[in-house]
């Protein structure tokens, strides 16, 4: 997935969400929990690439994420994550094989679909996450495409900063760190991410 | 907070930094003897082979090994540590000169060693095929890792193996062993094929999947995964990809390519003595195609002299089914995993249970009363080895540690 795609992803994930999510927000202190979507779009980039085939190789990507969050206002919160992951790609052309010369396309991406449990304080959040990623893979050799997934078992680790923009939202950043163990991918994701309570009680 | 955020920090960043471990064969190198060696005759290898008493390597190798020649390797199979040493010799005027490696086989120690077998101590008939008049000593000595061999080591031949009127196949699983042994070749590749008579084999089971386009490769697992390959872009199922997407984006673990089912038959029958391959077949659709380069590697080992068995792998009803509705499954022989009644309905030329059936000696005697043979799979422990060998009289093991067996089996 390019940047600009990426980009487009964001808009249509960010704007209706603000534009429903801001009249049903409320700053009511008498309310203790509160369920709240999180948006995040930035850059990942693969830590320790395995590749060692020669072209133009692209280390990670535009990344997305989508979390749906649940619980106090104060301290510690659950939730789910999901998003797209851009892994690596690569493109050469004329490469030279064991079969003969080919042109070569291929992109590894993965869609993670993750537990979160979510601590807070002074608008720090620390997330960790664990659950399966979804990890793609397309390749292009010979003029044949061959597409491939698998899911495996991995885990997250962030760190965020929220500043309050209005009583609903919040913007920040985040820097986060992929595991995906099983296949060992390891992903590094630098974030700009807004924070919409949904409701509250 | 500082310590809630690092300790996490700390433990994620060294689970992500495992690396590869594994460990090569050392080698002599430029201080090789072997190529000024000629080769010996297959009577005075057979004169070598035998159980020997072991002086000065004892902690090692323990108090006693056996010699015995597999294809190109002298190999030695001890009691003691799992060790086993696979060298390669020949004679060097009246002397036999030995050269090759040790290595335990369930840890990463390992180390350089060189024999000699000196003219008056059986060197100089063994080296002109006769027999020796005097008893055969080894002497030599073995290292640590690559370093240079100072350890003395004598090897006192005790008695010759026992000849025995019909083989015993000691199968390596995996075409040879398993990636997480550390060989020095990957799993299912053509190098382990090649190694593997040096490491106690004289079958091996190969493992049959099939690519996209229908090509038979040599793969374990379903998916393609880090355990078994390089290649950032292998990932999901093998059946996913075409033999040219995995010729050009995925290799075994130790850089060797995946081979094909045809290559793989092709490096048993010419560049080794290996005598029987078990073709576990993973995946039904591969039966018809398999059965066909059966019978095309059964001819080119039949045209250069070779005699190799080809069995065809049945693991489940459906593969028996599918084996069946081909109508060349009569004259393509195979090796049954089922109960005694699918055995025969395939005609399967083995049957092959599990171990933890039990050694199972009353199904094992009908199978042999109807000229049938018996492989047990997977054995590995020395412990479990003896107990089927000397309970079930099977004709064969499947094994991780063809080492283990080959010593349990020949000590006896």
């Amino acid at each position: 997935m390019n940047t600009t795609f990426a980009s487009i992803l964001m808009a249509v994930l960010v704007v209706p969400v603000l534009s429903i999510a801001q009249p049903a927000a409320t700053s009511d202190t008498t309310k203790f929990f509160r369920a709240g979507i999180e948006m995040a779009g930035g850059y990942a980039y693969r830590l320790r690439s395995t590749n060692t085939l020669p072209g133009n190789y692209v280390r990670g990507g535009a990344t997305a994420r989508l979390r749906l969050k649940w619980g106090s206002h104060s301290v510690v919160g659950a939730g789910i994550e999901t998003g797209w992951l851009p892994i690596s790609s690569l493109s050469a052309t004329n490469s030279s094989t064991t079969l003969g010369t080919t042109d070569l396309e291929a992109s590894l991406n993965a869609v993670p679909v993750l537990f979160v449990a979510a601590f807070q304080r002074f608008n720090i959040q620390l997330h960790v996450g664990l659950g399966f990623y979804n990890v793609r893979v397309s390749s292009t050799v010979f003029g044949s495409t061959i597409r491939s997934s698998e899911w495996d078992f991995g885990y997250m680790l962030s760190l965020g900063y929220a500043y309050p923009l209005s009583p609903a939202v919040k913007l920040g950043a985040e820097v986060k760190w992929d595991n995906i163990s099983e296949a060992q991918i390891s992903m590094l994701s630098a974030c700009v991410r807004v924070m919409v309570p949904l409701w509250e009680w | 907070m500082m310590k809630i955020l690092i300790i996490p920090l700390l433990a994620f960043a060294v689970l992500s930094c495992a690396g590869d471990l594994t460990v090569s064969a050392p080698d002599f190198g430029d201080n090789s003897l072997i190529a000024q060696t000629s080769a010996l005759s297959d009577s005075s290898k057979l004169r070598i082979e035998g159980i020997y008493s072991v002086e000065g390597g004892e902690a090692n190798f323990g108090r006693t090994v056996v010699a015995k020649w597999n294809g190109k390797f002298f190999s030695f199979f001890a009691g003691t540590n799992s060790a086993y040493v696979a060298l390669q010799g020949g004679r060097l005027d009246s002397t036999l000169v030995f050269e090759g490696y040790w290595r335990y086989a369930q840890d990463l120690n390992t180390g350089l060693m060189r024999l000699r077998i000196e003219a008056s101590e059986g060197g100089r008939e063994l080296s002109q095929g006769m027999i020796p008049s005097v008893p055969v000593v080894i002497r030599g000595s073995f290292g640590d890792g690559s370093s240079q061999p100072t350890n003395p080591i004598v090897l006192k031949l005790v008695r010759p193996l026992s000849q025995r009127s019909t083989p015993f196949w000691i199968i390596a699983h995996r075409a040879g062993g398993r990636n997480s042994d550390l060989l020095p070749e990957s799993e299912n590749s053509l190098g382990i094929i090649q190694i593997a008579e040096g490491l106690g084999a004289n079958g091996v089971e190969i493992d049959v999947r099939l690519t996209q386009d229908g090509i038979p490769v040599i793969y374990h697992d379903e998916n393609l995964n880090p355990r078994l390959v390089k290649g950032e872009f292998c990932i999901g199922p093998i059946a996913n990809y075409t033999y040219a997407h995995l010729r050009t984006l995925c290799t075994l673990k130790n850089g060797e390519q995946i081979p094909t089912l045809a290559e793989a038959l092709e490096t048993v029958v010419m560049k080794t003595s290996l005598s029987l391959v078990w073709l576990d077949i993973k995946a039904e659709d591969a039966i018809a195609p398999v059965i066909q380069l059966q019978r095309q590697y059964l001819q080119l080992a039949a045209s250069v002299g070779r005699s190799v068995e080809l069995l065809i792998g049945l693991p489940s009803l459906s593969a028996v089914e599918k084996y069946l509705a081909d109508s060349s499954h009569g004259t393509a022989p195979a090796i049954c995993e089922l109960d005694l009644a699918d055995v025969r309905r395939a005609n399967a030329v083995v049957w092959a249970p599990a171990w933890t059936l039990g050694p199972m000696l009353q199904k094992v005697t009908e199978m042999h009363n109807e000229g049938r043979r018996v492989f047990f799979w997977t054995l590995d422990g020395s412990e479990f080895i003896k107990v089927f060998l000397n309970q079930s009289m099977p004709d064969g093991m499947v094994t991780n540690y063809p080492s283990i067996v080959a010593y349990e089996y020949y000590v006896r």
